[in-house]
């Protein structure tokens, strides 16, 4: 297969409308940051198209939900498009959950080099250099409450290199890229490759992590197509600010001091690892020791976690602590079981709660009386899968109790 | 800790009061009213924890005088010492300690503090020392670290309280989600959270707005867009009013022009530039006539150069044989020098042939040498096989005597081996036979072990000898031993002679042993003397034996040497030289036996090799007489040997080479030759065909002809035809010339022809005969041509003056003449409407910046997405405390359940105890005290298995209960290794005579049991009650008589009914009722009609300003607020 070669950026989910969420509290330093990651990320993915001199521009879907942005999306992306046109690069969008096709005001007048695919079938468009086409790129937009119809996509009958933008498909996992060579995928904000032969369905995730479940790079994918048709992707992190996860072993020997030495050695490297980048590090505890029992909101937590802010979360740009996760199972002394005391009554309900699953824990009971039937009432009501993680930070919680902290 | 004594310096109204050796059990003390019970109570307080303010006020100074305070003598573990706490006059503050121990040593209140355990004063005024009021303070729980030990201690103590963490649990999550109404985190963030929805909500219509105002500008576009075009169109019309007024004189004179120009049509046109046209052609022609006749005389001159060229044609005819013999030029007098090269080496090879002929034939011996030249190769190749036969049998002797010499050589060396051996032997005077040589080793053998076997024995006799000797001296046994032995001897003899003689002597009594000692040391001497003597002898007398038979083997083997001596004609040097002489010898002969044989074997050789060599030799001598014979029939020298015939043979081929040589030379110089002369006849033929001969060749004569050579004619030849190839060259660059000279002139004499046919056409045009005529007409010409001008001018200032505004046809229908008078009507109205449409187009244009700005702030807003973010917060937030608040609640459950069975099976040590003290002090009438660990309130169960409140007892039932909790209370810090005295003041004042008595019975036993309980009554009855207990009683000094004026009692002990009825009184708005005694029916109570209604919480009311902090209220009224009445958490029994 002779092809011309092929530079492409792929690109989803920039979720102009979301700011970043999942912190109790941010800090007066990264709050403009906080508002503004989202446009910094997409203003990056517009910046490595240019860079890159791409030849397409591809966007697969929720791009902005513009009931929950405002006009300033608008503007924004206007204004980014334009710049495209003026280097003669094309954007082609195919429509999401969060931005179908015909959510775009009218009254906004997409430039040229933007192709809005519709929704109901797939559209082919040609992509050309120099008057000659290059590449075929198909697309669809998400209609809403209707599932993606992917049949149209199909590779170019004149053996061009064909491209399909879609908010996901509804092929069989691992067959995603079998329609055509390049499948430019959006929807899922964790970048994946989900297939690979005989074409390749790529997820680029989004440009910026909204969470801290979204851990690690994020960005576009500048995807080369080499003269054999050869497909390669590489990711272009765009992210301003950046979600880890950091996971600290403990053993028995670890106190709360030599804990917070660790983490503080850990902040230092992820300092000059990312000079660059604003930081928000949630950690995650495991091993060993008396120092699990300790580890809970509103125990030694709370002071390491404050510790840390104080120390690396100040500078611009720093690394905010998050919070402290610790969800290792509790290692006490067997004998604690069977103590004639209060701590051993408490292990021994705590043993007979997680062995009988369906014991109810009626904490209605504790709710006010007012407010057993109104919208606080599901705070009381506990499901299967969160009765385990319940149990466990209650266990601590007790068991620090029990030895004289203060709740 | 237990006191001792107590000594009373001043204390209020006590002075000097000494109370020694007192109790550690139960001391029972009776004081009347006002006797100073109270007063001694509180001397102990203060002084073990210093003098309070409120003391100070009630105590201080003492009312009889003195030194302010005194000391208590105590006792704790093994420690024994006094502590005293004096305080002077107007002093402040706890007063100064002093401790004494029994020792002397003195110091501060550390031991008094060790003593007491860390037990404050608190715990101890309302545990250890404690009044009826004391007692009575329990029930209402006021703010002291004693009640809430009391109930801390009573409530199921671990490492924490479990009160304390279910009443924080509580609280905690009361924080975080109280009933509606109250402030709590969750609803406060629930309602931030809505807040903020509500405003997204409202932000959300940004979007529509924004579309709107977009349509809208767009809507404003389109009006503007046809405001403009309307403006336009009126500008364009006023303008062109404007236009045609200015144009108005312009168009007129215009207008005249026009008329008289249209009056002038149907003349003849002729260029403007006629006249300089028809100068400009006479000029041309005459420029090119002038040319031409220039370039005619330019020809001219080029064809008589040419003409003076000369050029031969007959050579330029024939340049193709030229140019060929040219090419052979080279090769033409290379030839010359090849055949000069070839005559002088044929020469020269001639030469050296004959001078190698002449040397050959006298070698050869040839007399002629014109003889050597007659004989040809083949004679001489029938020499050949004479010359290999003579040196082959020249050969063959030269080996043959080679071998001859080599044997003898080999036959020489070996005799020469064997004469050498013979000499050595000789020299020595050995035998030259090897058998003898042989025999003669062998002996010189024996005779050298003859005398080693000599040599041996006699070493043998001297060893034997020196033995001898030092056995002989063994025989006699050592002074120091011999001493040992006769003092063992003499020891022996004395101690048997001291048995024997002197029996009263200390050995006297074991004088048997003694005696027996002594002969054994004396008979151990005697044997050990004569064995040790007998031994050396048996030893020297094998020596001797052995010493004679040395000798006879001595003489025997002399007896040997000399029989060798005879034999052997040893002369001179000792054997061992000889023998090796001999030995070295014998090993020669030994080696001489193969040479012998080889010695032989080579004469044989040699004598073989000999007679081979006479035969070569003959056969030589055959071989050189066939050779000289032949050599004679040839002439040749007979003495001319085969090598050298060989050498000259060579040296003969080499002449034949030579002159072969000289042969080949001699005819390529004549081939050489031939043709040269035939490359000098084509050059002479040529020069003469193409008449270059040479000018000097054929004025001279023929022998000065020669002299030219081939080489000079061809030069000439050569350098001729250059020279015409030169000339033909100029003659074609001429032609050149001038073809191109004619051409020009052709092109100029054309010209002056076109030129004068157009000067002609021009005057046919004008219709004019001359050139006169056709001038007139131009001048005629010219006016008119300034009249158009000024039309034309007038007519652009016209039209650059409308320009694009309209077309001319609308400035001719206003400058009519007819309409030219409305004209400035029309201008005015024009420039009215102008004004009006550009106010219109600048309020739409307003309007329209409005929108934009609108839009503008609404594109630039970011307040939703701080309106996300801080609802990302909230909800992250509220999701922390819904988190938070389940895993509480979860802890609550648990611990709910353990605090419900602590509850109902597990009550703590001490409150069973209390239940203990509790059935022994009301007759088993209450039996079991228990508190809700959630709550600080106790609960009596009574003996029909009811739990009762604390309030609902009877005064004197409630005294039983709170000294029961007391006692179990002491008892457990006991049981923790605290042990204080306890002191109690009137505590049984309110006790009927039986109760009294039970509770004198208890004391007693929980003295007995350890505890140290100092009693105050002002009742004989119960102090005889202590007294009937065997308990040890005292009756407190009449004060009176010891001090001075009496003094009341710091505070009248409050009557029975009153106390009880206190507390409750001053603790809530609405007092609980008190029960009557002694004990309430069932049914007076509502908590026990409906249990459910009692809940045990806290409230503060109007006590908290009292110090009361906590207190028990009736659910009713505790939970007024709450719709239910109850706490979801709290029991709803009592």
């Amino acid at each position: 297969m002779s092809q011309p070669p092929l530079r492409l950026v792929h690109a989803s989910d920039l979720h102009l409308e979301q700011p970043l969420a999942g912190l109790a509290e941010v800090p007066e330093q990264l709050h403009e940051l906080l508002l503004e990651a989202p446009y910094q990320a997409a203003r990056r993915v517009f910046e490595t198209a240019l860079t890159e001199e791409a030849d397409a521009l591809l966007l697969a879907g929720d791009v902005v939900d513009l009931e929950r942005s405002g006009p300033r999306a608008v503007m924004f992306l206007l204004e980014q498009f334009a710049r495209l046109e003026q280097h003669g690069i094309d954007v082609y969008w195919a429509g999401g959950r969060a931005d179908p096709a015909e959510a775009w005001p009218p009254a906004a007048e997409l430039p040229e080099n933007v192709h809005l695919f519709a929704s109901g079938e797939v559209e082919s468009i040609a992509l050309e250099r120099d008057g000659q086409a290059v590449a075929a790129i198909q697309g669809i937009s998400r209609s809403q409450g209707a599932a993606l119809d992917d049949s149209g996509f199909y590779r170019d009958e004149d053996g061009l290199f064909t491209v399909g933008v879609a908010y996901g498909t509804s092929a069989m996992p691992g067959a995603e890229g079998d329609r055509v060579h390049y499948m430019a995928l959006g929807g899922q904000h964790h970048r994946q490759t989900v297939d690979q032969s005989p074409g390749v369905a790529h997820f680029c995730g989004t440009p910026q992590g909204r969470s801290p479940r979204e851990t690690g790079p994020h960005g576009c994918t500048v995807i080369t197509v080499d003269g054999q048709g050869q497909v390669k992707t590489q990711l272009v992190p765009c992210d301003p600010i950046r979600w880890l996860t950091e996971t600290i072993e403990i053993t028995a020997s670890t106190d709360h001091r030599a804990l917070h030495q660790q983490m503080e050695d850990r902040l230092r490297k992820l300092r000059a690892r990312h000079p660059e980048l604003a930081l928000l590090v949630s950690w995650q505890v495991h091993g060993h020791g008396t120092l699990l029992y300790h580890l809970r909101t509103g125990g030694v937590s709370d002071q390491i976690t404050a510790d840390l802010r104080r120390c690396f979360g100040r500078d611009m740009p720093g690394a905010w602590t998050v919070g402290i996760e610790c969800d290792a199972p509790l290692e006490v002394p067997p004998e604690w079981f069977h103590q004639e005391t209060i701590r051993g009554d408490l292990l021994r309900q705590f043993q007979q709660l997680e062995a009988d699953q369906q014991s109810d824990l009626q904490l209605e009971d504790f709710l006010p009386d007012d407010l057993r039937t109104g919208p606080l009432a599901p705070i009381a009501t506990v499901t299967g899968d969160q009765r385990g993680g319940l149990l466990l930070a209650a266990s601590k919680m007790g068991i620090d109790l029990m030895d004289g902290d203060d709740l | 800790m237990k006191i001792t004594d107590v000594r009373i310096d001043g204390f209020g109204v006590w002075r000097e009061l000494q109370l020694n050796d007192l109790s550690p059990r139960l001391t029972a003390f009776y004081g009347a009213n006002e006797a100073g019970k109270t007063t001694l109570m509180q001397f102990v307080r203060s002084v073990l924890y210093g003098f309070s303010d409120q003391r100070r006020e009630r105590y201080l100074p003492p009312l009889a005088g003195g030194q302010a305070g005194g000391s208590l003598k105590i006792v704790d573990a093994q420690d024994a010492f006094e502590v005293s706490r004096l305080s002077e006059l107007g002093e402040a503050g706890p007063g100064r300690v002093l401790t004494t121990t029994a020792a002397g040593e003195t110091g501060g209140d550390r031991r008094l503090h060790e003593a007491l355990a860390d037990v404050d004063e608190t715990t101890f005024n309302n545990i250890f020392a404690v009044g009826l009021r004391e007692i009575q303070e329990l029930g209402t729980l006021s703010d002291t670290q004693a009640a809430q030990s009391l109930y801390r201690l009573t409530s199921g103590i671990d490492r924490v309280s479990l009160y304390d963490v279910i009443q924080g649990l509580r609280r905690s999550r009361n924080d975080l989600l109280a009933t509606a109404g109250q402030k709590s985190k969750i609803t406060t963030l629930v309602d931030q959270r809505d807040a903020l929805r509500a405003q997204l909500q409202q932000h959300s219509t940004q979007n529509r707005k924004w579309s709107q105002l977009a349509v809208r500008i767009g809507e404003l576009d389109e009006e503007i867009v046809a405001a403009e075009a309307q403006l336009q169109r009126q500008e364009q019309h006023a303008r062109i009013v404007e236009i045609a007024v200015e144009l108005q004189p312009k168009w007129e004179k215009r207008a005249r022009l026009a008329r008289q120009l249209e009056r002038q049509t149907g003349q003849i046109e002729l260029p403007s530039d006629a006249v300089e046209q028809l100068d400009d052609l006479e000029s041309k022609i005459e420029n090119h006539r002038r040319q031409a006749a220039k370039l005619q005389g330019q020809r001219q001159q080029l064809r008589e150069e040419s003409q003076r060229l000369g050029i031969n044609q007959l050579l330029v005819d024939n340049v193709s044989r030229v140019t060929a013999l040219g090419e052979q030029r080279d090769w033409l007098e290379s030839l010359g020098r090849q055949v000069e090269e070839l005559d002088s080496q044929a020469d020269e090879l001639e030469h050296r042939l004959t001078s190698e002929q002449d040397r050959l034939a006298r070698v050869l011996g040839l007399k002629e040498t014109n003889h050597l030249q007659e004989i040809n190769s083949g004679d001489l190749q029938k020499l050949q096989p004479l010359v290999e036969q003579a040196r082959a049998a020249e050969k063959q002797h030269a080996q043959a005597q080679r071998g001859c010499d080599a044997l003898a050589e080999g036959e020489r060396s070996l005799t020469a081996q064997i004469d050498s051996a013979m000499v050595g032997g000789e020299r020595h005077g050995l035998p030259m036979d090897l058998e003898e040589a042989s025999d003669l080793v062998a002996q010189l053998r024996r005779r050298a072990q003859v005398e080693h076997r000599l040599e041996k024995a006699r070493d043998h006799e001297a060893e034997m000898e020196q033995q001898g000797r030092e056995l002989l001296e063994e025989q006699v046994i050592p002074l120091w031993l011999f001493g040992w032995l006769l003092a063992a001897f003499v020891v022996g003899a004395l101690l048997v002679g001291s048995w024997l003689l002197v029996p009263g002597s200390p050995f006297g009594t074991l004088g048997g042993v003694v005696a027996a000692v002594g002969l054994c040391g004396g008979a151990f001497a005697f044997l050990f003397k004569y064995f040790t003597e007998s031994a050396a002898s048996n030893r020297l007398d094998d020596c001797h034996r052995h010493m004679e038979v040395l000798g006879e083997q001595l003489q025997a083997a002399q007896r040997d040497r000399k029989k060798l001596d005879a034999e052997l004609p040893l002369t001179d040097g000792a054997v061992q030289i000889r023998l090796q002489a001999a030995e070295q010898h014998l090993e020669d002969l030994e080696a001489v036996l193969p040479v012998e044989a080889q010695r032989r074997e080579a004469e044989h050789k040699v004598t073989s090799a000999k007679s081979r060599v006479a035969q070569s030799s003959r056969v030589l001598e055959e071989a050189l007489a066939a050779w000289q014979a032949q050599l004679s029939a040839l002439g040749f020298s007979e003495k001319l040997e085969p090598q050298r015939f060989l050498s000259l043979l060579e040296r003969y081929e080499a002449l034949l080479e030579l002159e072969k040589r000289a042969r080949y030379r001699r005819e390529d110089a004549s081939q050489r030759r031939r043709e040269q002369a035939r490359l000098v006849r084509r050059v002479a033929n040529l020069c003469e065909e193409t008449n270059c001969l040479p000018e000097v060749a054929e004025q001279e004569d023929d022998d000065q002809e020669s002299v030219l050579g081939p080489l000079d004619l061809l030069d000439h030849l050569l350098g001729e035809f250059r020279r015409q190839h030169s000339a033909v060259e100029q003659r074609e660059h001429l032609r050149k010339q001038a073809r191109e000279l004619k051409d020009t002139e052709s092109k100029h004499r054309r010209a002056v022809a076109g030129l004068e046919r157009r000067r002609q056409s021009k005057f046919d045009a004008a219709h004019c005969e001359d050139e006169q005529a056709y001038r007139q007409l131009v001048l005629q010409q010219a006016n008119r041509l300034k009249m158009r001008r000024r039309h034309a001018a007038l007519c652009r200032e016209v039209t650059d003056a409308i320009s694009r505004h309209a077309p001319e046809e609308t400035f001719a229908e206003l400058l009519d003449p007819e309409a030219v008078g409305r004209l400035d009507p029309l201008w005015e109205s024009a420039c009215e409407d102008l004004q009006q449409q550009q106010d219109l187009l600048k309020k739409l244009a307003e309007r329209r910046g409005a929108m934009e700005q609108q839009q503008r702030s609404l594109a630039e807003d970011r307040s939703l997405a701080e309106r996300q973010l801080e609802l990302s917060c909230v909800e992250q937030r509220l999701a922390d405390a819904w988190q938070s608040w389940r895993v509480k609640a979860t802890v609550s459950r648990v611990l709910e359940r353990i605090r419900a069975d602590y509850e109902a099976h597990r009550q703590p040590e001490t409150l069973e105890e209390a239940s203990r003290y509790m059935a022994q002090l009301t007759g088993d009438r209450y039996r079991r005290v228990w508190t809700p660990l959630a709550n600080d309130i106790l609960l009596v169960d009574n003996d029909a298995g009811e739990s009762l409140p604390v309030e609902v007892l009877s005064r004197g039932t409630r005294e039983q209960l709170y000294l029961s909790v007391r006692l179990a209370v002491v008892a457990m810090y006991a049981r923790r290794g605290i042990t204080l005295p306890m002191v109690l003041d009137d505590v049984l004042v309110n006790f009927d005579a039986v109760r009294a008595q039970r509770a004198a019975e208890v004391l007693c036993k929980f003295a007995a049991e350890g505890h140290q309980l100092l009693v105050f009554t002002c009742h004989e009855h119960i102090w005889q009650m202590f007294q009937s207990q065997q308990a040890e009683c005292h009756r407190l000094p009449d004060r009176l008589r010891v001090a001075g004026p009496p003094i009341a009692e710091p505070e009248p002990l409050p009557e029975p009914e009153q106390a009880v009825e206190e507390p409750v009184a001053e603790l809530v708005a609405e007092p609980v009722q008190e029960q009557p005694e002694p004990k309430p029916s069932e049914t007076e109570y509502a908590w026990q009609a409906e249990p459910q209604s009692y809940e045990y919480g806290f409230h503060q009311g109007e006590a908290e300003n009292s110090g009361t902090l906590a207190y028990i209220v009736p659910a009713t009224e505790g939970s007024a607020n709450r719709p239910d009445g109850h706490d979801h958490l709290e029991p709803r029994r009592a």
